[in-house]
């Protein structure tokens, strides 16, 4: 299977607490090919942060996180002890976090951020430390990549004197100077603003092009997820709803689900009288609907949705997880 | 929507002091920020305004100058015709009952250790709004009005989901009868579809009650969806204020335009060139001349010296900006790439 | 909330000992069969035995019972002046950090003032100008911990004050006075208790000391101080008076500690909890 990076099969997250354990994530298969920009699509609680979090081990301590494989790049990280895990983690596989300022450490500079960027990955690229200062040059360059021409300068900067949106290119820089194999973004413009939003993720576009890494990409905003990704996954309540191509999705949705997401993205930017909305609340984790968890909010519901439901093939080459589909496996 | 407006804001400045005392008269750079920079604007009864900006362009500070949660430092803010910017508070009581607001996150604008009823009780109460025997009532029925049951009056905020919340939010503030009602990005923070059913809440209080409504944003769609005027706020002055429909079809300031274009609007999309990014955070030393210099595609020497004053361009359609003009006659060619090199001057 | 407390083992075995410590000076006090002041000089300093489980002092009274009733002295006095302290130095405090200015500045530098003294020196420079005696005792314990919960309520009322549902409280028109009772109170009274119960435990140290230098209560009033003031004279030959009753003040202490250590674990991270 090389035509794959990262192979997730049946991964089961659930929290421990004093009295419950509370499963988040229950049989969630999914590819990320080489290559390729695999978006996650869902709202609070659908179990987006959490899958992608577990396959970087970022999870606290009382996270129970199973899996059947989780095959990346040659190794089954399922099988890796957190002593074999680690090296991996912030070399070939790396993570952009929803908050810029956050990422930083507030009291050290740029710069000293880079020099230990390219000291942890001083083994693989050699060239940084071969000259005395060929690390800086190189994440000059890589910061002129992200959209900042004034790299030297900004290396000498402290986060607080930038903003926002030169945070998350800086982020950027910092990611690509480690060439990782995988990268994670998890809802990278979410805390900025519309136009450096759109700056940003024109930065992705272009980059995409150019490395050869592969993206995981949460986001719950559709019109992002249209301009980034391959493909793309919607959860629900800790379930794959659906999975297929990006253009598919976001223009025939089958589940639901998807359906109503897609729809009210698409109305709050026409100017509609009323916008439709999907009733109900998101289930409480310890109450779950028998069967398909959308059920109480689907118009469609009908005989047989009380039943377990399971991702089904379409000749189309969609999965889905809904009964009004028919399975041609 | 004749008649005097219910809201005027009159060269409203807002400054924030940052050093105090001795540090501040030793310092030698700027001991204040200004959140605020003389904005006029006025609001109409029964209108829902929308005020949009980036963080940073002053609206949420705006929104709390009137509300008196900050205090002016100049300018005047008149309430139905009386200029509230330095009441009292005794004074102010009796109008905040008229004037409430719902925060953009709903979990911290409700007392953790109150239930959702204390919560929905506590105004009432205290303007005594209805008599003490009925509250039990009056709470029930205000949160039948924002689609909660009956079973919810029990609950903490802790066990609420984010919807759930800014209903019990918007109840509370609704319980008083206002006037006006500041929503200060009240549906940012939630998701997708339970945005569509808070948008819809709105709507349909708005145009029962005929309530008049500020809704701060830094999302335009949603702005449009909800607003029948829109302001548009950069780095805390006004830039462009005019009818939703008009201020979409045909933007006319370079900041407006460019807003426009990163949402996917057609009409600014073609003719805007693509905005220079801010390299560093400004400060009030580059409080000269038009805000928006150092990111403007099309400036003019001029526009380094002075602030641009509004210019009407059509009905209720103003702009602060010397070159408008032009920007209504960009071709559909323009599309010059503006470089970040000549953005950014600083040391 | 009573769950997460009954699983800590630290607070529950707190609570044991304090609720143990509480019914022996109360109503096991009454129980005992010999009076705390009552003399006899046919049973002078005798060792520990079953009759006298602490041994007798040097007027013939029967250690323990004295010991119980100076417990009960001693931790009314410490729980009456920390009380004290607490309502005091919480009003002190919320008001000074949510009105401001020159009123925030002048007080809460007199609360530095007051902090900066070692508390046992401050205690001790009280009592000599105040005066001697159960009630002035009260009084410098209170003094000594006003500052503590002023510092405490200052900086807890001004992450709160920020909140938005203060802010919304502001904006609905509630009188300030209302707003720290009603809003800011009820958020920033756990960390106040366990601060509280953990004085308690000091507070009874320094009246032992000030009783132990014959500045608190004074004699034959039994508490803490005095017995062992009493037991350290004659410590060679009786060694027991001092030894028993400094146990039993680290006994009652440990309870106290135990407690107050736990509902600090209970009260810290649990502060946010959202149930999804």
């Amino acid at each position: 299977m090389s035509e794959n990076l990262l192979e997730v099969r049946n991964l089961r997250i659930s929290f421990q607490l004093r009295d419950a354990s509370i499963p988040v994530v229950e049989g969630v298969d999914f590819d990320v090919r080489h290559g390729e920009v695999l978006g996650i699509i869902g709202e609070s609680g659908s179990g987006k942060t959490v899958t992608c979090m577990s396959i970087l081990r970022l999870l606290p301590a009382n996270a129970v996180v199973r899996a059947e494989r989780i095959w990346f790049d040659g190794e089954d990280l399922a099988r890796c002890s957190d002593d074999e895990f680690e090296p991996l983690r912030g070399r070939r596989l790396a993570m952009i976090f929803q908050d810029p300022v956050g990422s930083f450490n507030p009291v050290k500079t740029i710069g000293w951020h880079f020099y230990h960027v390219s000291r942890r990955v001083a083994h693989e690229r050699p060239e940084l430390f071969s000259r005395r200062d060929a690390w800086r040059k190189e994440a000059v360059a890589v910061l002129a990549r992200v959209g900042i021409p004034h790299g030297r300068q900004i290396l000498r900067q402290y986060p607080h004197q930038m903003s926002g949106g030169m945070l998350q290119r800086a982020l950027v820089a910092l990611v690509l100077q480690l060439r990782p194999v995988l990268i994670v973004a998890d809802e990278p413009t979410t805390n900025l603003d519309n136009i450096v939003e759109h700056q940003i993720i024109e930065l992705f576009r272009g980059l995409k092009n150019d490395i050869h890494s592969s993206f995981l990409f949460i986001t719950h905003n559709m019109s992002v997820a249209a301009k980034l990704c391959d493909r793309i996954a919607v959860m629900y309540a800790g379930q794959i709803a659906e999975m297929g191509t990006a253009v598919e999705i976001l223009t025939r949705p089958k589940h639901p689900y998807s359906q109503g997401l897609v729809r009210t993205s698409a109305e709050i930017m026409r100017r509609v009288d009323r916008l439709q909305e999907i009733p109900g609340e998101l289930p409480n984790w310890r109450s779950l609907p028998e069967g398909c968890r959308f059920r109480p909010r689907c118009a469609f519901a009908r005989q047989g949705c009380e039943r377990e439901q399971s991702l089904r093939l379409t000749s189309d080459g969609r999965e889905v997880r809904c009964l009004l589909y028919e399975d041609v496996r | 929507m004749t008649g005097a407006p219910l809201v005027d804001i009159l060269n409203l400045v807002v400054r924030f002091r940052t050093r105090r005392g001795l540090d501040a008269a030793l310092s030698r750079t700027p001991t204040f920020v200004t959140a605020v920079d003389d904005v006029s604007l006025a609001i109409k009864r029964g209108e829902i305004l929308g005020l949009v900006g980036e963080s940073g362009s002053g609206k949420t500070t705006l929104g709390k100058a009137i509300l008196r949660l900050v205090e002016p430092s100049s300018g005047e803010i008149r309430f139905d015709g009386e200029n509230i910017a330095h009441l009292s508070e005794r004074r102010l009581r009796p109008l905040r009952r008229k004037v409430q607001t719902i925060f953009q996150d709903p979990l911290s604008s409700l007392n953790p250790r109150h239930r959702v009823s204390d919560a929905l009780a506590t105004p009432l109460r205290l303007h005594r709004v209805v008599e003490s025997a009925q509250v039990d009532q009056k709470v029930d029925s205000v949160l039948e009005r924002v689609g909660l049951s009956p079973v919810f009056r029990d609950r903490y905020p802790h066990e609420l989901s984010g919807g759930q919340l800014q209903r019990v939010a918007i109840g509370r503030a609704l319980t008083l009868n206002p006037d006006f009602l500041i929503a200060d990005e009240a549906v940012s923070k939630l998701d997708v579809s339970v945005r569509a059913q808070i948008l819809n809440l709105f709507k349909d209080i708005q145009e029962s009650t005929g309530m008049s409504m500020l809704f701060i944003t830094h999302d335009l769609h949603v702005a449009r969806y909800l607003c029948t005027r829109i302001g548009v706020m950069y780095f805390g002055k006004l830039v462009e204020v005019g009818p939703t429909e008009e201020l979409f079809r045909q933007p006319l300031h370079p900041y407006t335009r460019a807003l426009l274009a990163t949402i996917g609007e057609d009409a600014a999309q073609a003719s805007q060139p693509l905005l220079a990014e801010e390299a560093f955070n400004p400060t009030e030393d580059d409080r000269i001349g038009c805000r928006f210099y150092k990111r403007c595609p099309i400036h003019q020497p001029r526009c380094a010296e002075c602030h641009p004053p509004f210019d009407a361009a059509g009905p209720g359609h103003q702009v602060a900006c010397y070159e408008w003009k032009d920007t209504a006659k960009i071709s559909k060619h323009r599309a010059a790439r503006v470089t970040a090199d000549r953005r950014v001057g600083h040391p | 909330m009573w769950r997460d407390f009954r699983s800590s083992s630290t607070a529950m075995g707190g609570l044991a000992i304090t609720l143990l410590v509480l019914a022996a000076v109360t109503v096991g006090a009454e129980l005992m069969s010999y009076s705390p002041t009552g003399m006899s000089f046919t049973t002078v300093l005798r060792p520990p035995s079953w009759a006298h489980l602490f041994g007798t002092d040097s007027y013939g009274r029967d250690v323990f019972t004295r010991v119980l009733y100076g417990a009960r002295v001693s931790l009314l006095i410490s729980g009456c002046g920390v009380g004290l302290a607490l309502m005091l130095g919480s009003l002190i405090g919320m008001t000074a950090a949510y009105f401001g200015r020159l009123y925030d500045l002048l007080v809460m530098r007199l609360m530095d003032l007051l902090f900066a003294f070692p508390a046992f020196v401050l205690a001790l420079f009280l009592m000599v100008i105040i005066g001697f005696g159960v009630v002035n005792v009260t009084i410098a314990i209170a003094l000594v911990y006003v500052p503590i919960f002023a510092r405490l309520a200052h900086s807890m009322t001004l992450a709160v004050r920020e909140e938005a549902y203060v802010q919304a409280a502001r904006a609905m028109g509630q009188p300030p006075l209302r707003l720290l009772a009603r809003e800011i109170l009820p958020n920033i009274a756990a960390p106040l208790m366990v601060q509280a119960s953990i004085g308690v435990a000091f507070g009874v140290i320094i009246e032992a000391g000030l009783s132990f230098l014959g500045l608190g209560v004074q004699p034959p009033t039994p508490s803490l101080g005095t017995i062992m003031a009493d037991g350290q004279e004659y410590f060679r030959r009786a060694p027991w008076v001092l030894t028993m009753s400094g146990l039993a003040v680290c006994f009652a202490l440990l309870g106290l500690n135990l407690l107050g250590d736990g509902l600090r674990d209970l009260v810290d991270p649990r502060l946010r909890k959202r149930a999804t």
